[in-house]
């Protein structure tokens, strides 16, 4: 069985190497320059895939606390936190990579635009949800406080999401995804890009579950032995 | 040649910022459980040992 997982594990972790190679092919050899914003413009391919996992982890991380909420098992519990850890990473990536972006096409860093300040936000909830759980010193009231940020702090992601098209923003509108927005070899590579970063989602939740579970195992160890020596 | 290559300054970060986080992580997270199944190996043991007498 433990066998069975490690060779899973392994294939992921192969499946996903090569899915960040070819992507990266895509990339810098298969999708064309692109007319206003030139090479520049190819960080795209890496930053709308991840705010497109953090979303994704966002949205796992608000099932997982609705289910733990109502039926109190550690399972949901784990995913949650597991999942939050890497949306904050993604959000992260897209913060970072966004700037770098933001400073060749509008020759700033950073403007306090609804699009940028929201996912600011969004990072501040998540960063919250993490701090909350360790710094309470009962597990399941972290836990249980996580749950509730992780359920209200959800409504900023179709916020977030949506900002470009409520607000006048100087964000560039989600034409990715719409007919006629980019040229077909433009949109093939960034769907492959969105793929291989869900493929790594996956390996990335997997791993870390593992270690979550081997931590709680620990745990229970530890409290086993101390229970023996009395 | 200096604008042909400008790009590079902006890219390479971006991509570079990236591949380390996954990456980064993926480290991190495999050292960790190797940590993690040492330590409860040799708790293991320990109890095994007390047992034992």
């Amino acid at each position: 069985m433990k066998n069975g997982n490690a060779l899973k594990t392994h294939i992921l972790i192969g499946l996903s190497f090569m899915l960040m190679i070819a992507a990266l092919c895509l990339v810098f050899l298969y999708a064309p320059e692109e007319k206003e914003m030139g090479n520049v413009q190819r960080i795209f391919y890496f930053h709308v895939p991840s705010a497109w996992i953090a979303f994704l982890a966002f949205f796992v991380v608000f099932i997982c606390s609705i289910g733990y909420l109502w039926k109190e098992t550690s399972g949901w519990d784990h995913v949650a936190h597991c999942s939050t850890e890497i949306g904050l990473i993604f959000t992260t990536l897209v913060l970072t990579t966004g700037p770098i972006w933001a400073k060749s096409a509008w020759g700033i860093w950073w403007t306090w635009d609804v699009r940028l300040t929201s996912t600011l936000i969004l990072w501040l909830i998540y960063l919250a949800y993490l701090m909350v759980r360790s710094f309470t010193t009962s597990e399941s009231q972290g836990a249980r406080l996580a749950a509730v940020i992780g359920i209200v702090g959800f409504i900023n992601v179709p916020i977030t999401f949506l900002a470009v098209e409520w607000w006048n923003t100087q964000h560039p509108p989600a034409v990715a995804f719409e007919s006629g927005g980019l040229e077909a070899s433009m949109r093939l590579t960034l769907m492959f890009c969105v793929a291989t970063f869900s493929v790594l989602y996956v390996l990335l939740l997997k791993q870390r579950l593992a270690v979550r579970r081997s931590e709680a195992d620990l745990k229970k160890l530890r409290d086993l032995v101390e229970l023996k020596r009395g | 040649m200096e604008e042909e290559t400008e790009y590079l300054a902006y890219l390479v970060p971006a991509f570079g910022l990236i591949w380390a986080a996954v990456f980064g992580y993926i480290f991190w997270l495999s050292r960790k459980q190797r940590q993690l199944e040492q330590d409860i190996a040799s708790l293991k043991e320990e109890m095994e040992e007390d047992e034992r007498g």
